[in-house]
């Protein structure tokens, strides 16, 4: 017999564990509302006739949020055998509320208490027994975690539905329940007896969507709200509010007569810590201070060891195995090019042009000065075109020095190990492979690729920090703790959930954006939650860090409150104008308690978000990586149409498309030909932007026009993908144009004033550019500081 | 002879981006995401594609009235 159960609960009463555990799935668990949002269906793996539905995490069967009419709609409409309604243990008051609803449907209940190990360790008492007579249903212990429990409460189940349905019991007041029985008699006496307590509570209730659907005669109508006007003229309350009071009473007793608490009043763990967590003056500096650690540890530190690794190791030149000759290379190799690479024509030629402000000089001289090679060797690869097109050629020096026979050779200290494209080109070489297909393997999909790879180490740091702390719980405090500062600026906490899932990937974040009721705080939610840099952000913060700030300690997290502040003063300024403005939307969530996040758990997740980084490198980088390399290589030479594999990137297709697009980035400092190529194909996805850099190679950028590189590519539009979730989310050619726009305009005022007034205070002044960028902030402040329109009446989802 | 390993090498490379096209164009038709890392882990996993049915039920309601 095929058999139809709904999983209702409290959001974090731990729905979704259960759901895998009896599924066996992999859904996702996350620690903040708003993760599940749409129903999940399985089949119970021991028994694939029953099929198990979980809805979202609901507080009660009102039809207010977009959660509760989900999960409202299913119970009706779909009409399943069986609710398992899971509670939490420690938290019954709460989640018995949602428990006297669902009963009141007429559906078989079994009220599966979980966390029962965490009960019994607080040394509580729940008299079950006793608990599920009053409650007239199946009351079972679990515990979802640990798996204890979930044979019984299925054969619980199994039982229960065969039964089929049955009417509830009256829990309310004489008075209160006189006024149900006449609503029941006068209105939906036809109906099956097990549905007609729940309608009739409703329809007190004057819930409208009850109403509509069951389009009572008006006579009728009229009829019974003098009965409930007369209820409530007695209790003195509003009938939606007397139906409340009345659950809470009842519940009170209910708990009075089956629970005992060991400890009532003493705080528990997960509230002395949040005492700290989410004080109102430690609260922001702890949060700011965590962040700033998951990303300076990510990709300044233990991260940024791994990916010099890759990038220029495992996919470089190559590298020593286990580090093992690498000293005794360098202290050669030092050596060698202080005799013969350093000479004093070289370093007159660097210091002329450090003296002529040629970009890079400063930081190759800096290396002849400290007699260092490899950080000569990483200099000279970035800065030597814009030395040679200044007309400070060393590369005759150099190349003449590395091609003596007494040059060290990498291969002569410890196990060298060379890396995957000189392997490939070995190996192409072999078998006689052309020059252009060469070309294309090594410089277009090893490059391309292997440069987005090669940061997947800091991201496996990152994702891995983000799990510890999704999976402690301490994420919820944070759209928590930032309410406070964002009701401030008439911006609200809740916006913030989807931001934080969008440091993973802007695509769920943006539909995330669904569990906000008002319209245009989802609105601006949507426009601003891509300011958030995600996972695929990360290779451009780790390339600029690296390549042009030695890896400074700063970088990569300004990267991430750049994006922050970003949201914030993108916040006040829409919430300034008609089209946003009105009150902050109410906050009220559930702090999850804290808990050791499981191996497994945070393993997983990291697994499902580094695969999905490598699969599009696989796909959308391969293929992009291919046409980039194509378009630099396919040109104008000679007047005429021509291939080839070492074109000159300014004649080739890509050069002139670049050179069309370039010149809108003056202001913004990186106006040459590989940046503007990387920013447009950074629409394609993030990631494409260091791919790009690895197929044309990354040099000429000062680190003030890096930043500011960085800075709008962080900032603009996201990617394809996330724009068409954009579209979906809105409804709206126009609302997507409108936030494609206000995104590009607003990094591109951002990047302007970081490169114009950085020139300014290291003395590069540009007056046009100057002058730009203080009407740019001047515009900017006006717009945060200008009066708020009057406030609308906010308007509500259309469900 | 002297082609043949660049004739090898370019079958190889092409089909392999022959096919990494092909996967995309079906997951595409398919999934209807064009996320192309896939659902897995995805919070918002089995909520891709509801408003894509809303939309096209919007769109008939609208040719009907």
């Amino acid at each position: 017999m095929e058999i139809k159960v709904a999983l209702a609960g409290n959001p974090n009463s731990g729905k979704t564990t259960l759901f895998n555990k009896l599924t066996g799935s992999n859904q996702y668990i996350g620690n903040w509302p708003g993760v599940t949002v749409e129903k999940k269906e399985g089949k119970i793996k021991d028994d694939k006739e029953i099929t198990i539905t979980d809805l979202p995490g609901i507080y009660s069967l009102s039809p207010y949020t977009l959660e509760e009419v989900v999960a409202r709609d299913y119970l009706l409409d779909e009409n399943p055998d069986a609710i398992i309604n899971i509670v939490d243990g420690t938290n019954l008051e709460r989640n018995l509320y949602l428990t006297t609803q669902l009963i009141e449907l007429g559906i078989p209940v079994v009220v599966a208490i979980n966390m029962y190990d965490v009960v019994e360790k607080n040394k509580d008492k729940i008299n079950i027994n006793a608990l599920s007579k009053q409650l007239d249903c199946e009351v079972i212990p679990i515990s979802a975690l640990k798996g204890k429990g979930i044979d019984k409460l299925m054969t619980a189940v199994k039982n229960v539905a065969k039964n089929g349905r049955k009417v509830p019991v009256s829990t309310f007041s004489g008075t209160v329940e006189h006024a149900l029985a006449h609503i029941e008699e006068a209105v939906i006496h036809d109906m099956d007896p097990s549905k007609q307590r729940w309608y009739s509570i409703k329809i007190f209730e004057r819930d409208e969507k009850v109403l509509k659907f069951l389009n009572i005669n008006s006579e009728i109508l009229n009829h019974i709200e003098k009965d409930i006007q007369k209820v409530e003229e007695e209790l003195d309350d509003d009938s939606e509010s007397i139906i409340t009071n009345e659950r809470y009473i009842y519940i009170s007793e209910l708990l009075r007569s089956v629970y005992v608490k060991k400890r009532t009043g003493s705080l528990s763990v997960s509230d002395k810590i949040d005492r700290i967590v989410t004080n109102r003056w430690l609260g922001l500096p702890i949060f700011i201070l965590i962040m700033f650690l998951v990303y300076y540890i990510s990709i300044s530190t233990v991260g940024a060891f791994a990916t010099n690794w890759a990038n220029d190791g495992l996919f470089g030149e190559g590298y020593h195995l286990f580090g093992i000759g690498t000293k005794e290379y360098e202290s050669k190799m030092d050596e060698f090019s202080e005799k013969f690479i350093f000479t004093e024509e070289l370093t007159n030629t660097v210091k002329k042009a450090d003296e002529a402000n040629v970009i890079g000089a400063d930081k190759i001289l800096k290396s002849i000065q400290n007699k260092d090679f490899r950080e000569f060797e990483e200099a000279y690869s970035t800065y030597s075109d814009e030395l040679t097109e200044k007309g400070f050629d060393i590369s005759k020096t150099v190349d003449t020095a590395l091609e003596r026979e007494d040059v060290p050779v990498t291969e002569n200290f410890g196990i060298w190990v060379p890396g995957v494209p000189v392997l490939v080109e070995k190996g192409l070489d072999k078998i006689n492979t052309a020059d252009w297909l060469k070309s294309l393997i090594i410089d277009g999909i090893i490059a391309g690729v292997g440069g987005v790879l090669g940061f997947l180490p800091q991201m496996f740091v990152l994702f891995i920090l983000l799990g510890l702390l999704e999976g402690s719980g301490y994420m919820a405090r944070i759209a928590f703790i930032l309410d406070r500062i964002f009701r401030k600026f008439g911006l609200s906490g809740k916006s913030f959930i989807p931001m934080l899932i969008s440091t993973g990937c802007a695509v769920p974040g943006i539909m995330a954006s669904r569990t906000i009721e008002n319209e245009k705080d989802r609105r601006m939610t949507i426009i601003t939650t891509s300011f958030m840099p995600c996972g695929a952000k990360l290779p451009i913060i780790a390339l600029i860090a690296s390549a042009l700030f030695d890896g400074k300690w700063w970088v990569a997290p300004s990267a991430y409150f750049l994006g922050i502040i970003s949201i914030i003063v993108s916040g006040i300024i829409l919430k300034k104008t008609k089209m946003f403005s009105g009150d902050p939307a109410p906050f009220v969530m559930e702090l999850p308690s804290y808990h050791l996040p499981t191996f497994k758990n945070v393993m997983t997740r990291v697994w499902e978000r580094i695969s999905s980084f490598i699969k599009r490198a696989g796909t959308v980088i391969l293929i992009s990586s291919i046409i980039i390399w194509l378009g630099s290589k396919l040109g104008i030479v000679n007047g005429s149409f021509a291939f080839d594999p070492n074109m000159d990137l300014e004649v080739s297709i890509l050069g002139y498309i670049g050179k069309a697009i370039s010149f809108v980035f003056i202001p913004l400092g990186f106006a040459n030909i590989k940046a503007a190529v990387a920013t447009m194909m950074g629409f394609v996805a993030k990631e494409e932007v260091v791919a790009v850099f690895g197929v044309l190679d990354f040099n000429g950028m000062t680190p003030l026009a890096a930043y500011s590189f960085l800075t709008f590519n962080l900032l603009c539009a996201p990617c394809f993908a996330a724009i068409g979730a954009i579209r979906r989310e809105m409804n709206s050619k126009k609302w997507t144009l409108f936030a494609v726009a206000y995104q590009t305009v607003f990094a591109y005022a951002v990047s302007l004033m970081i490169y114009q007034f950085g020139q300014a205070f290291s003395k590069n002044l540009n007056i046009a550019g100057l002058v730009a960028a203080i009407i740019t902030l001047g515009t900017i402040i006006y717009l945060l500081l200008r009066p708020q329109k009057k406030n609308k009446s906010p308007e509500k989802i259309k469900v | 002879m002297d082609y043949l390993g660049t004739i090898v090498v370019a079958i190889i490379v092409f089909s392999l981006v022959l096919s990494v096209v092909i996967y995309m164009i079906k997951q595409h038709k398919n999934q209807k995401n064009s996320c192309c890392g896939g659902c897995a882990g995805c919070p918002m996993a089995n909520s891709c594609h509801k408003y894509d049915e809303t939309e096209k039920n919007k769109a008939s309601n609208n040719k009907k009235k």
